[in-house]
């Protein structure tokens, strides 16, 4: 069921783990997240994960070794849950050749720069472009500008970071884990809205190829409120709120 | 030259048969030892080698006239240097500031000394120097390298690094004490070296507790090879590319080190083009270490007179744990490109070396390649152990629960070995890790002795705030099955009360020798042999008559041992107690030890099954068997000990005058050693 971490790059699931198969009950009020942090080192991805998770500010840099796992269940006002899995991993080079292993599977990404640092605003452009040609094809990209309260050493300015976020589709934001400016925004607000944006656009994919291959599709009912596609010639699966898709006035 | 040999620096070098260099072998490249009884060991030490004399390479290649020049030219920069400490000093003592404090000078700095060995090393590097720039023409892939790491406006920039080579290896351009003490034990907590426990404002620059909070800002960054403090640090560790880039270096920037690396470089390449390797070179009280990892290589320069054995595993180890963090994969970087720069693949790990590094100085395991185990009671060392074997079975190749350094329980998959050494180092990643103590982590690692090539996933979790637990996978996608099974161990640890007991562990410590049981109705001043129970104290005879063991220590003025099983792969430590409190006499004992195991190990004099050895700190003794090792270390002064090791082995080393003794008949079942099986409580009983 879902998407399955074994067939990376083809399956289009959206609201799903790896571990999706062992859990018995889908739940269209709980959601579960995979959302992976990329970015060079020393941006401050932990932090902004700490923030987040335990609100929590170290000063002290502790450098991240492979990747940390954390998670984080945050209420929405629909009483809908959504449970981040959060995947921070760490930004040193050697490290970079092993990305594949956390963002695969991936619903979201949160690609994090340091505004004060014009060469992790290049690297940041790297991973973006890494996540276009390797990550899950609907993976939903979040632009971060961190150390939002350093402004005085600011080399990359808003601007350039928000033109190149339009350009490539990402939801940009600035802030701060330090005074935890904009953190929990980021999370809630940006991740959700692009959640619902992929929900959205993944469902229209889904429909449309549909339409357009004439390849038949099914659809299994998980509870009454969610259904799942089951693309047959891709294999592609997708987990569809209904109270989503009348929202977004798709029709099934 | 009127310096006699001990001052004389020499290379030794693994000499092929086959090469038909002309070598001397040189008799006694001895340093001055510590008491009397070490010099016998040293010098057994030293006979196992194979030296010559630097001046040998020297005449096959390069013209007298250029070294005379280049003679007089650095004796002046020697000179130079030797005022600027002096100044250096003054100011510092002046300031007050804690961080410059040093052990005070005790002797006046020998000058003559300092020029004599000064001018060996540098009439070495004139050579290579002038190998470097007028064998050009040479086709040797090393050379080429060095030449272009120095391009002719470099040349200004490397002078002062091989000046700066030449006092790091000189004795007297140091103003600590040890350096010119003969007595010298002090001189083991040296001013960088790093004890453990507690404290003490007295012991210099870099005495770091054992407390996580030694790692921060522990490198000198703003050090580099033209700083005072940087040359007096004691013992160096760098590991540079067969480019000469530097890699990694214990103190200072490496970028700054720069031309220093290629001075190393360039020796150890001068050597392997004449067919020989360089192992090391004496000068002095230093001693300069090599090896050469395929593109990799590693150095230590030291002052603290342990035994080259020692160091050279120590450099091991380094090369061990960069494998751990990149696996061998990396040399195909320097096939690709020469003059890779390894240094950002490294980035962040500075604390894992430094930690590493400081575990040389406290840790046993980094030298008997042992790893040793938490007390604990036989039935809960066996549920943890049941419980790990579960997941173990469940695809999971190595289970390991530890506490601290001490394992808990340890299980392979079949057929999987892990070696001690391995352990040492991925426990040193963890532990120096801080990342591992924020959450769960899921990492890859690799195990050098497992093999060194492929990378394994490793999921690290700390159950507490000492206890951590590492499931090791081949599976990059098992995360979340190593999850569960986290999650199952946890709930069966917390149910059993491992986890209470675990702290109550660490809270109790482990093995004191006033602790161990005594045979009473034995006639001669024995411990504990009779005693199925060792170390459990509810099953020690209440009541029964303890030794009169002069006050402190355990039975017959033992005052601490170590017991390594060979078949285990595991020691177990008495826990310091007085009179051994001090961090300074704990590393002494350490460094003892050490010095007791290169000896006992020497493939040339050795091996051994005995050794005895007093000195005026205590005697000294080791046992090898070959189920296991014993170390012990008793009161000097408690004669009682002479009775218990017999009056034959007394009068064996009366006769003799030796302080080595390597007889193995005369203990008949003294100190603790015992069965393994006796020893549950402090080891586990299979071997993985």
């Amino acid at each position: 069921m879902g998407c399955s971490a074994s067939v990376p790059g083809r399956s289009s699931g959206l609201l799903s783990g790896p571990n999706l198969e062992n859990s018995a009950v889908f739940d269209a009020k709980n959601l579960r997240v995979k959302l992976v942090l990329l970015g060079d080192s020393g941006v401050g991805k932990s932090c902004i994960v700490l923030r987040f998770v335990r609100g929590q500010f170290d000063p002290t840099s502790k450098v991240t070794v492979g990747a940390s796992f954390l998670s984080q269940t945050i209420a929405l006002q629909d009483s809908t849950t959504v449970k981040f899995e959060i995947w921070d991993t760490a930004g040193q080079e050697r490290y970079a050749a092993l990305a594949p292993l956390y963002y695969r599977g991936a619903a979201a990404s949160v690609i994090v720069y340091d505004i004060t640092s014009i060469e992790s605003f290049h690297k940041a452009q790297y991973w973006v472009k890494e996540l276009q040609k390797h990550g899950n094809p609907g993976i939903v990209m979040a632009l971060v500008g961190n150390k939002a309260d350093l402004q005085e050493n600011r080399t990359v300015s808003a601007g350039d970071a928000s033109e190149y976020a339009d350009k490539n589709g990402m939801f940009f934001i600035e802030t701060s884990a330090k005074t935890a400016d904009n953190i929990n925004q980021l999370f809630e607000a940006s991740t959700l809205n692009g959640l619902t944006e992929l929900l959205q656009r993944d469902a229209n994919n889904i429909l449309s190829r549909n339409r357009k291959t004439s390849a038949p599709y099914t659809s299994d009912v998980v509870n009454s409120d969610c259904i799942i596609l089951n693309h047959s010639t891709t294999m592609c699966h997708c987990i569809v709120w209904l109270g989503m898709v009348e929202a977004l006035g798709l029709v099934i | 030259m009127a310096s006699n040999l001990t001052e004389e620096p020499a290379v030794e070098a693994e000499v092929p048969p086959a090469s038909g260099r002309e070598q001397t072998p040189k008799t006694s490249v001895v340093e001055q030892t510590h008491g009397g009884s070490s010099e016998a060991m040293e010098a057994e030490a030293a006979n196992g080698l194979k030296p010559f004399t630097l001046e040998k390479i020297d005449t096959s290649n390069v013209e007298n006239v250029t070294v005379e020049d280049g003679l007089k030219a650095r004796g002046s920069v020697g000179d130079e240097i030797h005022a600027e400490d002096a100044e250096i000093e003054g100011i510092r003592g002046k300031n007050g500031s804690p961080s410059e404090c040093r052990e005070p000078c005790s002797e006046p700095l020998n000058s003559e000394e300092f020029h004599d060995t000064n001018q060996e090393i540098i009439s070495a590097e004139d050579h290579l120097k002038t190998l470097s720039f007028a064998e050009n023409q040479v086709p040797d892939n090393k050379l080429d390298a060095i030449s272009i790491e120095n391009e002719p406006e470099n040349v200004r920039e490397l002078e002062p690094d091989i000046d700066a080579m030449a006092s790091v290896a000189s004795p007297s351009s140091n103003g600590y004490a040890g350096s010119s003490s003969t007595k010298s034990d002090g001189s083991f907590s040296g001013i960088e070296e790093i004890d453990r426990g507690g404290t003490e404002p007295d012991n210099g620059v870099d005495e770091f507790s054992e407390s996580a909070s030694w790692v921060a800002g522990k490198r000198h960054l703003n050090e580099d090879d033209a700083s005072i403090s940087w040359r007096k640090r004691k013992k160096h560790f760098f590991v540079l590319s067969h480019s000469g880039k530097p890699i990694y270096s214990r103190y200072g920037d490496e970028h700054k080190l720069a031309g220093f690396s290629a001075t190393l470089q360039a020796i150890i390449s001068f050597v392997e083009n004449g067919g020989d390797r360089v192992k090391l070179v004496r000068a002095g009280k230093h001693q300069v270490i090599f090896v050469v990892k395929g593109p990799i290589y590693l150095v230590c320069i030291s002052c603290t007179e342990e035994p080259y054995v020692a160091l050279r595993g120590q450099l091991e180890l380094i090369y061990g744990q960069m494998l751990l963090i990149l696996t061998k994969a990396v040399n195909r970087c320097f096939e690709k490109n020469p003059k890779f720069d390894m240094t950002p693949l490294l980035g962040g790990t500075e604390a894992v070396f430094s930690s590493l590094i400081h575990a040389f100085s406290w840790n046993p395991a980094t030298f008997l390649h042992a790893y040793t185990c938490l007390p604990l009671s036989y039935s809960t060392r066996q549920a943890t152990g049941a419980i790990l074997q579960d997941v173990a079975d469940s695809g999971v190749l190595f289970a390991i629960l530890m506490c601290k350094h001490k394992v808990i329980s340890l299980v392979g998959a079949q057929k999987a070995s892990l070696h001690p050494d391995d352990m040492l180092l991925l426990s040193n990643f963890v532990l120096s890790s801080e990342s591992f103590r924020t959450s769960e982590s899921f990492s890859p690692i690799c195990l050098p002795r497992y093999n060194p090539m492929a990378f394994l996933y490793a999921y690290v979790h700390y159950l507490d705030v000492e206890m951590y637990l590492i499931l090791l996978t081949t599976n990059s996608d098992a995360f979340y099955h190593l999850k569960d099974c986290r999650i199952q161990i946890e709930m069966v640890l917390l149910k059993s009360n491992v986890l209470s007991e675990v702290q109550r562990s660490m809270l109790d410590g482990g093995l004191h020798v006033e602790d161990l049981p005594v045979d009473p109705s034995h006639p001669t001043l024995r411990s504990g042999s009779g005693s199925p129970h060792l170390g459990m104290q509810d099953h020690v005879i209440a009541g029964s008559p303890r030794q009169e063991n002069a006050g402190i220590g355990g039975p017959a003025g033992l005052w601490h041992f170590i017991y390594r099983s060979i078949y285990l792969d595991q020691y177990v430590a008495s826990e310091f107690s007085s009179p051994i409190n001090s961090c300074k006499q704990q590393k002494r004992l350490y460094r003892a030890y050490q010095r007791l195991y290169a000896s006992m190990h020497d493939k040339e004099a050795g091996p051994h099954k005995t050794q005895f050895r007093k000195d005026e700190d205590y005697v000294l003794l080791c046992w090898i068997t070959q189920d296991f090792e014993l170390y012990a270390a008793f009161d000097p002064l408690a004669e009682k000990v002479m009775k218990w090791l017999g009056c034959e082995v007394l009068e064996w080393k009366q006769d003799r005058g030796s302080g080595v003794e390597t007889r193995s008949s005369f203990w008949s079942g003294g100190v603790p050693v015992q069965a393994a099986e006796l020893w549950s409580r402090f080891m586990l009983t299979v071997k993985v």
